[in-house]
């Protein structure tokens, strides 16, 4: 469900970003409204910058990091 | 002498029992002694905790050892079954950090740990002297209570490795005699060293009295302690029995507080245990687990401080309580009469009424209590960690002495060969390279690192953009001069040998023996280990991380310096801050500080990425061909540069950033200002609020925060101290840069522009529309000029900002705009230096900023300037600025109309370093400071 108000929400700002007098009105008009205006913003926030992700990205390993992990599944007895 | 110190010990759960406080004390005493003398190296596995806290107590003490954190490895506990393939590979990854740390003494503080936690043992003993500490050998008098169990497996085979080591330094001679006789060791491998108590451990002062100290404890009158563990051997229970049979008379005056951290099963069985011997709630007062400060203060005022312990390796609590000045007694047993020394403060536990005549000798003799007071002052002052480590030193430095060389390593296995990874056996391939084949080989060569003979001249063809990216960074991408192919070889290679012929094998087995210690050979070494035995049981995922470590323990070239670009890279609003990153950014990449290459990367998806299309962008050069963006590798020696304001970003990456600060990564950020905590109400609530955050955040981080001027640090300092309250990082300052651009030609202007520059005196106002630019106030007073009559033109040039809407209606509707009054939204260099250079002067009210970098542009080109009168301005320029005061429209456009018939003459400008010296500036504010 956060995952899809997430998605929603990045959506939605893409398309307010590429509308200047658009995003303005909105923003003149959610910052009357201080709680909504602060729970949208650290939502939006969230939405861009997810929290830290301590383990090893296997996809995206560090290129040595994956030079050392080929050699050894080569030398892996078959 | 090189030493690397396990420091296991203090991150596991033995860090809350005496081994962690043990071997912090030890560690702490012995890094102070051996200063000058011999360096030593922590060791701290990344998948525990307990770093951060010994590592700031060392700095507390001005102690900055350099240390080294392996890992994250994790789910490798001994208990589970299921972890015992990772396990063993961790094992070999440890083993292959101790073999090519080049430390010529390895000590395990503690090395019996790993059974329920993620502490990791190396596989073999490593090569070098080995030392460890020896706390006891207590289990292994009752081994058989641990059965067939895994528990006993473990016990056992660290048992073996303690055997095996080189020196074991016993806590106590007790200690020492067990296991002479237990392991059967020579006595001249093991050396008593003591142990000590620390310096806050003291009597009472004089006329200290906290009335609400006992209230708070639950205790109500004269008390006799214990504290410590509460498992079997310490005979804990004993004590009721032992205290109930005191006179009624002198156990109604007394409680019995047994102080220490007890679970619910465990609190029940004592409880049940007092109410056996006949002893009611307000006689036995349990106050759980104290802090110290409550510990040392119940050793102070307690009447008779009482350990019935059957086994000890040493029993710090008997010593602490004598350092603070209590009558203590003990059992006759294990290690416990050494410590006190004292034969008239011991007891036989084993009965009862030994204890209770103990208690009751004390209790109802006050001369007594006051000898065993003195005697136990006197003994604790003979323990000190100071010695404790002296003892160390010596018998480390006797055993190097006597220490006749390294365990043998595994010899690495070299071949000539075509493909590598067939070479049953070979893990060190050697190339015989020359024009002709070179570049076949490279790409095995990068894949299967070996040894390179190249005979004859190096190839006369370029060097590809990405191998001169993989050798030199960025530099070498926009110069290519910086790298040629000798360096690529060395590079991708463990060694590089040019021969004019190929006829001198003993030259070539002398060049081969002399790189059998190469780090790359010996992490060949290690590869083809766990390939071969570990490899088949993992995981990918599981074998990744294996490899990930493994590969991250090899030492790097360069330090690299990691500038943090997330929020520049994926929206540069042009603001003033972004231009110091650009302008600090594209020097350091292109120059960057000798011996560091430069990487900006961004945080996406949780991870911090290379950011190589921003910093190609920043360039104006194309991204190498097969350049991946990806994860940021850290093995410890790297500086991280927070050059921009990453206050979305931050609270995310944060975490990532403590474990990366954990391992040894320096923490730098620059500080533009303060101005949200300044002037709160010229900023939105959410960014106030963002920006607090992100300021303690970059507070806890930071090693050093860099100012863009004394003012924002003389803030920064104040704030730290007031409101952040910890630790105080380095605060340096470093200059920004200030260059004109070299514009002969002026841009053409919209005619409106230029005639409203050329026919009346017009004043410039340069950034963002924001509260605290002041603008609102520089319209109304050029309203009020305008009404006077008064001919003269306001341009604006700055992007819209927040908070600002109504003013921004006013610019757009007015009725001057156009012709008196024009707004430039977007305005780029060569035409803001135009308007820089046609207009009168540059009008500057803003009331806050962290630099004002456009008052240093006006006057670099000799422009006058009209500023509000700052603290920071008056620093950055001097006097070259005319300053004015007050904030009502009236005082602004009279001082105006009083300075366009004035005209005064300014002071001369202040010299303004480019930016190509502030850049150089800050690199070395960042190079002066050590990391925690």
């Amino acid at each position: 469900m956060m995952r899809l108000i997430r998605t929603l929400l990045r959506r939605l700002m893409a398309v307010i970003s590429r509308h200047p007098r658009l995003k303005r009105g909105l923003v003149d008009l959610v910052y009357r409204l201080p709680w909504v205006d602060m729970r949208l913003r650290q939502l939006a926030s969230r939405s861009i910058h997810t929290s830290a992700f301590l383990d090893l990205d296997i996809e995206r390993m560090p290129e040595d990091s994956r030079r050392s992990l080929e050699r050894i599944q080569a030398r892996m007895p078959r | 002498m090189k030493i690397d110190i396990d420091m296991q010990g203090i991150q596991t759960e033995s860090r809350h029992r005496g081994i962690g406080r043990y071997t912090r004390a030890t560690t702490t005493e012995f890094l102070r002694l051996i200063q000058g003398r011999h360096d030593a190296r922590l060791l701290f596995n990344a998948a525990l905790n307990g770093i951060d806290e010994p590592v700031a107590d060392l700095a507390s003490v001005n102690l900055h050892p350099s240390r080294s954190v392996f890992g994250p490895l994790r789910r490798t506990a001994f208990d589970n079954p299921a972890n015992e393939a990772r396990r063993e590979a961790a094992e070999r990854v440890y083993s292959h950090a101790l073999d090519i740390g080049g430390a010529d003494v390895v000590w395990f503080t503690s090395l019996i740990e790993g059974y329920k936690d993620d502490a990791i043992m190396p596989h073999e003993l490593p090569r070098q002297l080995t030392v460890a500490t020896l706390y006891d050998i207590i289990p292994l008098h009752t081994v058989d209570d641990l059965g067939q169990s895994r528990a006993r497996d473990w016990y056992m085979r660290r048992i073996d490795m303690l055997r095996r080591c080189d020196l074991l330094l016993a806590i106590s001679s007790w200690v020492r005699d067990d296991a002479i006789e237990r392991l059967g060791l020579d006595g001249s491998r093991i050396v008593t060293i003591g142990a000590g108590v620390d310096a806050r451990f003291r009597p009472a002062p004089r006329n200290e009295h906290d009335p609400g100290f006992n209230r708070r404890m639950g205790i109500d009158r004269p008390f006799v302690l214990y504290t410590g563990g509460t498992d079997k051997r310490k005979n804990v229970e004993v004590l009721f029995p032992a205290f109930a049979a005191l006179p009624a008379p002198l156990r109604e005056r007394h409680q019995l507080v047994v102080v220490g951290s007890l679970d619910v099963p465990t609190r029940r069985r004592l409880e049940r245990a007092a109410r056996a011997a006949g002893l009611d709630a307000a006689q036995v007062v349990f106050p759980g687990h104290v802090p110290d400060e409550d510990l040392i203060r119940l050793y102070q005022t307690c009447a008779l401080f009482v350990f019935p312990s059957a086994q000890e390796g040493f029993g710090l609590p008997p010593l602490e309580a004598m350092a603070c000045g209590a009558p203590v007694i003990v059992n006759n047993a294990t290690s416990l009469p050494e410590v006190v020394n004292d034969p008239s403060a011991m007891f036989d536990a084993s009965a009862p009424s030994s204890i209770t005549a103990a208690i009751r000798s004390v209790l109802e003799d006050p001369a007594r209590t006051d000898a065993l007071r003195e005697a136990g002052i006197r003994r604790a002052g003979e323990c000190t960690w100071s010695r404790v480590a002296a003892r160390a030193i010596g018998a480390i430095e006797a055993a190097s002495a006597r220490f006749t060389g390294e365990r043998e390593a595994t010899a690495p296995n070299y071949a000539p060969v075509n493909n590598p990874s067939d070479g049953a056996g070979v893990q060190i391939p050697l190339y015989l390279m020359d024009r002709t084949n070179a570049a076949a080989l490279i790409p095995t060569l990068r894949a299967w690192p070996g040894l390179v003979e190249w005979q004859g001249l190096f190839p006369a063809t370029p060097v590809s953009e990405l191998d001169r990216y993989r050798v030199g960074g960025w530099q070498a991408v926009v110069s290519p001069e910086v790298v040629d192919w000798s360096l690529v070889l060395a590079h991708e290679s463990v060694d590089v040998r040019q021969v004019d012929v190929r006829q001198d094998p003993h030259a070539r087995r002398q060049w081969i023996q002399d790189n059998a210690s190469h780090p790359l050979v010996r992490q060949r070494i290690a590869e083809d280990d766990i390939a071969a035995r570990v490899a088949p049981r993992l995981d990918t995922a599981d074998l990744a991380r294996i490899a990930d470590a493994l590969d991250r323990l090899r030492p790097r070239a360069r330090a690299r310096w990691l500038v943090d670009v997330t929020h520049i890279a994926s929206n540069d609003l042009g603001t003033g801050i972004q231009r110091v990153v650009r302008s600090v950014l594209v020097r350091w990449l292109r120059t960057p500080p000798v011996g560091v290459r430069i990487e900006p990367i961004v945080f996406r998806g949780g991870q911090y990425h290379h950011a190589h299309t921003y910093a190609a962008e920043l360039l104006k050069v194309h991204v190498p061909v097969g350049l991946v963006e990806d994860t940021v590798a850290i093995t410890g020696k790297e500086t991280f540069v927070g050059l921009d304001w990453a206050m979305e970003s931050l609270p995310a990456s944060a975490e990532l950033l403590w474990t990366w600060q954990r391992a040894g990564v320096g923490m730098h950020f620059i500080i533009h200002d303060l101005l949200p905590i300044t002037l709160p109400e010229a900023f939105h609530p959410q960014t106030r609020e963002s920006f607090n955050r992100w300021l303690q955040l970059v507070t806890d981080l930071a090693d050093a925060m860099h100012c863009i001027s004394r003012s924002t640090a003389d803030e920064l300092t104040t704030w730290v101290r007031t409101e952040h309250g910890n630790r105080m990082p380095t605060i340096s300052t470093f200059p920004l840069g200030v260059e004109v651009p070299s514009t002969s030609q002026p841009v053409q202007l919209d005619p409106a522009v230029d005639s409203a520059l050329s026919t009346r005196p017009s004043f410039l106002m340069v950034g963002t529309i924001e509260p605290r630019k002041g603008h609102e106030q520089a319209l109304d007073a050029f309203e009020l000029l305008w009404e006077s009559n008064a001919d003269v033109t306001l341009l604006i040039v700055g992007k819209q900002g927040w908070l600002v809407g109504e003013l921004i209606q006013r610019l757009e509707r007015h009725v001057e705009r156009g012709q008196r009054l024009f707004w430039f939204e977007a305005c780029p260099d060569v035409m803001l230096d135009t308007l820089y250079r046609a207009s009168t002067a540059l009008l500057v009210p803003s009331l806050g900023e962290g630099f004002g970098l456009p008052v240093v542009e006006a006057a670099q080109r000799g422009k006058p300037v009209i500023a509000r009168s700052l603290k920071v301005f008056r620093e950055i320029a001097g006097d070259y600025p005319s300053y004015f005061d007050g904030t009502s429209p009236a005082a602004l456009a009279t001082y105006l109309a009083r300075w366009l018939a004035e005209r005064p003459m300014h002071a001369p400008r202040n010299n303004w370093p480019t930016w190509d010296e502030a850049a150089s500036v800050l690199a070395g504010r960042i190079q002066e400071v050590l990391p925690r």
